[in-house]
């Protein structure tokens, strides 16, 4: 008899979640289109008629944007994944993840605020390395809990991008490339992975 | 020994509970995929499961598809955690 390897099943699901990539596909959206609506703010003459209105379609279009590739996701999922490997609906994230979640956004947007307001001029050339040691970190994490190569090669990928941005000292724009570049390396892996899952789990005939 | 349910402790229900205890809701097809079970073996291990109050299980369709959805319940949940406990005891 086989032994059953209880933490090893309980986190099959989530293995399962990643594995067709479209997670990892529409975060690398977001990221781009993230780091995207900031460059572009950032690039705009301050004070000009475009900047203000750019001010106020930013939040907008990154707002639509993150919901708009939730709900893609799902549909992508409900017509690719759940047809092939089975319907599966992964438990809310709890308070504490919320909670994290929202600290760590204040975190980086308060500083990129005040980075942005110059007050932080100084330390600009650590939004960069700063923010690509963070996604390195949680890659890392992510890829050592639930077991997914892939995330190492991508925290990988984010500490060398980081040291890139820093050799650069690109200042404020520098986070922002992070999050461009970062999202498009996500954007390719999670391709690649969509590619090989859809190859290995042809649509079953009804 | 005599502390384990035994419900649970059967192999292949206890990689089903297992499966379950990760998600919030899972089809059929996917248990079926990720324990290597065959149907009718799924089947007879989810009715007894189901039978204990373990589980509850939702049939639907999507579309013209029929659709078996299975949850854990939260007297399932507890059975499983009091499982892993004694367990845990057994191997210390």
């Amino acid at each position: 008899m086989q032994p059953v390897h209880l933490d090893e099943i309980a986190q099959r699901p989530v293995r399962y979640w990643n594995r067709d990539g479209l997670t990892e596909l529409m975060l690398g959206l977001l990221m781009m289109v993230s780091g995207g609506v900031f460059l572009v703010a950032h690039a705009l003459p301050k004070g000009s008629s475009f900047s203000q209105v750019w001010a106020f379609a930013a939040p907008v279009l990154w707002g639509g944007s993150a919901l708009a590739l939730k709900r893609g996701m799902f549909k992508l999922k409900e017509q690719l994944t759940f047809p092939r490997g089975g319907y599966v609906a992964l438990p809310e994230p709890s308070t504490a993840y919320w909670v994290s979640a929202l600290a760590a956004v204040v975190l980086v947007g308060g500083g990129y605020a005040l980075i942005g307001r110059g007050e932080l001029e100084r330390w600009a050339w650590l939004a960069g390395p700063g923010i690509a040691m963070v996604f390195a970190v949680a890659l890392l994490i992510g890829g050592l809990q639930y077991k997914l190569p892939h995330l190492l090669w991508l925290a990988a990928f984010s500490l060398l991008l980081g040291a890139w941005i820093w050799r650069l000292r690109a200042g404020f724009d520098g986070g922002l490339w992070v999050m461009v570049w970062l999202g498009g390396a996500f954007v390719l892996s999670g391709a690649l992975h969509l590619r090989s899952f859809l190859n290995a789990n042809p649509r079953a005939r009804p | 020994m005599s502390g384990l349910d035994r419900l649970i402790h059967e192999p292949a229900r206890l990689t089903i509970v297992a499966l379950l205890s990760g998600v919030k809701e899972a089809d059929f097809v996917y248990l079926m995929r990720e324990s290597g079970l065959t149907n009718g073996n799924l089947s007879s291990h989810l009715a007894k499961l189901e039978e204990a109050a373990y589980v509850d299980i939702e049939k639907t369709f999507r579309g013209k598809i029929p659709l078996t959805v299975v949850r854990l319940t939260s007297k399932g949940k507890a059975a499983f955690q009091a499982y892993r406990k004694a367990m845990n005891g057994l191997l210390r």
